[in-house]
């Protein structure tokens, strides 16, 4: 016998003082009489009784220790903890999912309630109707599982794990459960599961119609994003009984799926795109608002049909980027999914190095680089190899050095490099092998973030050195062989250029900066990227690569309340796991800010209508007895019933 | 009846302006109950040395020879004795319990005992009687004697008021002492609770030797009849110091109230069966009522 109070056990010390009152109890009260003679003759009536009175002062005394003992027992609640070997486990999934959020309206005149609220409430009704032959697991489930309380008879217990459920806001993973509630009951007889959920789109029953019949299909069904064992060991077991109890009635929900801001380093603007979806039976119109680090930038109506997806895009340009939120004005009974967060990196202006042979090549990219003011830094520099070679390292230092016609010594080890119409130098992995004096494009990369808005056909080039990649990527060919090159050095990249794309003015006026800001974005792409874009809540955050601080913070804008967390580190990697609450989340790291978002994009969630499966549910309650109670309550009644006889015996003289 | 163990004060005993005046009452009717009979100038028909004439007997060897009617003797020649009427007055005794079961009662028994005794001293004292009031515990204590007239009733109260409760009672060797000392015939009212552990009876028999008329005042506190006393408790006599752990249930109650009629009843039965008055006096009664019971019944009345 366990108890879950056994602390309280302590006040079995009151015993002590009982024994010490009873004394002072029965400790006789002196009364003078006149004429003790007429008592006396009464007494010698009745000392023949005086042992039994003795055995019934002890009997009261004892009356009185039982009643102690009754109440400390009942206040360190005890529990019967049974070996776990009987016949009928009973697992209870409760679904903590996002969905269960929604408000279900209340009986007349009672208030709304969540459907979590509704499902603890059923999940109580079938503790207790369970058959105290029954032993219970119960667990909550979401994207995971969360045990609550192992395979257990003590109602006590189960009616405690019911109360520690906590709802979430993260997605329901159906199969995850079902295949971890499979594996829990493996070695049980007559396993039984009850999954009280709001079906997840469907989603539950046919994980459960599929664990039910555990055939090839329905076991590739359920598995689904199972992993490989868990399919396997749910087509070699036997069916269980699996019964789904559908919570909430409630239907109608408009949701944003997706948000998504990207911004176009070459173009220079942010593009916007949602994915909205209505519930509902009717066609929802409403707005759509869109903020920006707490201030309405955009307010936008929209009419969103009836159970299609609904996509809207906005081109917006916003230089200096921002937290994005964007917010579905519709007062439907699941607002979890009616907001949605982005992020839009800020513009920044980047250093260039400019080192020509001569200084007169110098002045088409000058005239270039003042259309990219928004781009380039002022501390950008340009200059010929030989005042190169005299400036410090520090001032050499840029995020792209481009040489064109001649490779400096002492070129710094930082920063990426376009290299024009330079012989190829030794660190890269590349061999020149001729310059081809009338290269004709034969093709080129379209894909590739450098070829970006470019068009090389038809494009006259000068004549240009053609390459050998031992390693890198060939961005545009002539027939000779790469006059384009992309080489990814590890920490830093490099783009060669076999031409010099000043030779032909008029292209090199619309090309160079889009090929500078392509070389950009590219130099900076998975540089930059050190987190997803979005992450689901309750994922636990890592870097995508290592990083060198050894302090790192994480900073979370939740409901406009900004809060910092200190990271720890270990071998250049940390792990976040507060994202309960959708919102904006930053990570500074080497002084510089890392932001992704939290969002709740999950379709099944906001398809909140419940599947409705009818299912016949054993309550139990037909095995409901006096021994199906909890312990401490018929302690406690024992304690008032002894307390009752000890007063009753007391005030009729028969302990005293 | 009960009392704590420990001893409450005694309240005071007052003999104020309210309580002569019924006294006076109580005289009044006294004399019109009793008009002509209570007076101290009764003749008594006992034979004595007064100057009143009563008879002439024939002398015997050893009578006084002062008393030969020689007058007689003359005409006569025979020798007779003169007879006269003795004449005597009522005596009245008053014998007060004064040991420590009196110092108990809802209504103070000995307060209450001291009043009936002053009344009918009083009543006593104002038909010229003459009054002994002793108090007795195991002996008899000091007390008055003789007291007569009215005038002297401060003096009674005074005494009645320095009348202290202390001692065990011992009825017999008291009364026994009393009749030694007192040798003439009277009224003797036995003021008490009766509460003898060597039993009353050969004590009350003692006064049937000069054949006084005696009657018998119980004194009954309703404490003393219907106790309320619960539970485990430890009994203590007022007298002896005895003590005896008793359960006071409501049964042993019922059983104390049969024992406590069945000890007055007994003390009833004896005096009817010796031709002695009694009156059960409860504390609750106003002692006047209860001396004016006492008067009409002629308990008092040679």
């Amino acid at each position: 016998m366990n108890f879950l109070a056994p602390l309280l056990l302590g006040l079995g010390a009151l015993a002590a003082p009982v024994v010490v009152l009873y004394i002072l109890k029965v400790r006789r009260r002196e009364v003078r009489v006149p004429y003790l003679r007429l008592w006396e003759q009464l007494v010698i009536d009745t000392k023949a009784r005086s042992l039994f009175k003795r055995l019934k002062r002890l009997y009261s005394l004892l009356l009185q220790l039982l009643i102690l003992a009754s109440l400390v027992l009942a206040a360190a609640q005890p529990d019967f903890e049974l070996a776990s070997s009987e016949k009928e486990s009973i697992v209870l999934l409760l679904d903590c999912s996002a969905s269960m959020h929604t408000l279900e309206p209340g009986a007349e005149g009672s208030p709304d309630r969540t459907r979590f609220e509704l499902m603890l409430e059923r999940a109580r009704t079938f503790v207790e109707g369970r058959s105290r032959e029954d032993e219970m697991l119960i667990a909550a489930v979401s994207d995971r599982v969360e045990v609550l309380v192992p395979f257990n008879r003590s109602k006590l217990r189960l009616r405690d794990a019911v109360n520690r459920a906590r709802l979430t806001k993260r997605s329901l993973d159906a199969d995850a459960a079902l295949a971890f509630a499979r594996e829990v009951t493996a070695d049980r007889g007559a396993p039984v599961v009850l999954f009280l959920s709001d079906g997840n789109a469907g989603a539950v029953p046919a994980a459960l119609a599929a664990l039910n019949t555990p055939s090839e299909g329905a076991a590739e069904a359920a598995g689904s994003n199972a992993s490989p064992a868990t399919s396997e060991a749910l087509r070699s077991q036997k069916a269980l009984q699996a019964s789904y109890v559908a919570i909430g009635t409630t239907t109608d929900n408009a949701a944003i799926l997706r948000f998504t801001a990207r911004k176009n380093e070459s173009l220079g603007t942010d593009f916007l795109l949602a994915v909205l979806v209505n519930h509902g039976s009717t066609p929802l119109e409403t707005r759509l608002e869109l903020s920006r680090d707490g201030n309405l930038i955009a307010v936008e109506p929209v009419t969103l049909p009836v159970g299609e997806e609904f996509t809207w895009s906005k081109k917006l340009t916003l230089g200096e980027g921002g937290t994005l939120r964007l917010a579905l004005d519709t007062a439907d009974r699941f607002q979890l999914d009616n907001e949605a967060f982005a992020f839009v990196p800020a513009l920044r202006q980047r250093k260039i190095g400019l080192v020509v042979a001569e200084d007169h090549q110098a002045e088409p990219f000058l005239v270039a680089f003042q259309a990219m003011v928004e781009f380039v830094s002022e501390t950008s520099f340009f200059t010929t190899a030989e005042r190169y070679a005299t400036m410090t390292p520090e001032r050499r230092e840029a995020d792209v050095t481009i040489c064109v016609g001649v490779i400096p010594a002492d070129l710094p080890t930082k920063g990426n490099l376009i290299l024009m119409d330079t012989p190829v130098p030794d660190f890269l992995p590349a061999t020149e092998l001729g310059r081809d004096n009338s290269p004709t494009v034969w093709d080129w990369d379209r894909e590739h973030l450098l070829n970006r808005y470019l068009n090389y056909r038809e494009l006259p080039i000068p004549p240009a050195r053609y390459l050998r990649l031992d390693r890198g990527q060939a961005l545009v060919s002539s027939f000779e062989g790469p006059i384009i090159s992309a080489f990814d050095l590890g920490d830093r990249r490099a783009v060669h250029i076999g031409f010099d794309m000043t030779a032909e003015l008029f292209p090199f006026r619309l090309a160079f900066p889009m090929l500078l800001r392509n070389a950009v974005a590219w130099f900076e792409a998975e540089e930059d990227v050190l987190f997803e874009s979005t992450y689901s809540p309750g994922t636990t955050i890592t870097p995508l690569r290592r990083v060198a601080d050894p302090a790192p913070k994480a900073t979370l804008l939740v409901d406009g309340v900004v809060t910092d967390r200190p990271l720890e580190v270990r071998e250049g990697r940390f792990y976040f796991n507060e994202t309960e609450e959708p919102g904006a989340y930053a990570f500074v790291i080497d002084a510089r800010n890392y932001p992704t978002t939290v969002n709740l994009f999950d379709a099944a969630e906001s398809a909140i209508a419940p599947s409705l499966v009818a299912t016949e549910i054993k309550t139990g309650s037909e095995h409901r007895s006096l021994f199906n109670r909890d312990l401490w309550v018929i302690l406690a009644a024992l304690g008032l019933a002894l307390w009752t006889l000890e007063w009753i015996t007391f005030h009729r003289r028969i302990t005293e | 009846m009960a009392a704590p163990a420990t001893r409450t004060e005694r309240p005071a005993l007052l003999f104020d302006g309210d309580f002569l005046r019924k006294l006076e009452v109580l005289n009044v009717v006294a004399k019109k109950i009793f008009a002509g009979l209570l007076r101290a100038d009764r003749k008594s028909i006992k034979k004595g040395s007064s100057a009143e004439f009563a008879d002439h007997r024939a002398y015997v060897a050893g009578d006084d020879p002062r008393h030969i009617d020689w007058h007689l003797f003359g005409r006569l020649e025979e020798v007779f004795l003169k007879l006269y009427r003795e004449e005597e007055n009522l005596h009245l005794t008053v014998l007060l319990d004064a040991s420590e079961s009196m110092d108990a009662g809802r209504i103070h028994k000995l307060n209450y005992a001291s009043h009936v005794g002053a009344a009918l001293a009083y009543i006593g004292m104002s038909n010229m009687d003459a009054v002994n009031v002793l108090p007795f515990t195991q002996r008899l204590a000091e007390g008055l004697w003789g007291v007569k007239g009215r005038g002297k009733v401060f003096r009674l109260f005074e005494f009645l008021q320095g009348v202290k409760p202390a001692g065990v009672t011992e009825m017999a060797p008291a009364l026994r002492e009393f009749i030694g000392r007192e040798r003439r015939r009277g009224v003797v009212v036995v003021i008490s609770d009766f509460y003898d552990v060597d039993g009353f009876q050969q004590a009350l028999k003692y006064l049937r030797f000069l054949k006084h008329q005696v009657f018998v005042v119980h004194i009954v506190d309703s404490e003393e009849e219907s106790p309320e006393l619960r539970g485990d408790l430890r009994l203590v006599d007022s007298e002896t110091g005895n003590a005896r752990e008793i359960n006071v249930t409501d049964g042993l109650l019922a059983r104390y109230k049969d024992a406590f009629e069945e000890h007055a009843k007994s003390v009833e039965n004896f005096c009817v069966r010796n031709e002695y008055g009694y009156v059960r006096a409860r504390t609750d009664v106003p002692f006047d009522d209860l001396v004016l019971g006492i008067l009409r019944r002629g308990g008092l009345v040679g």
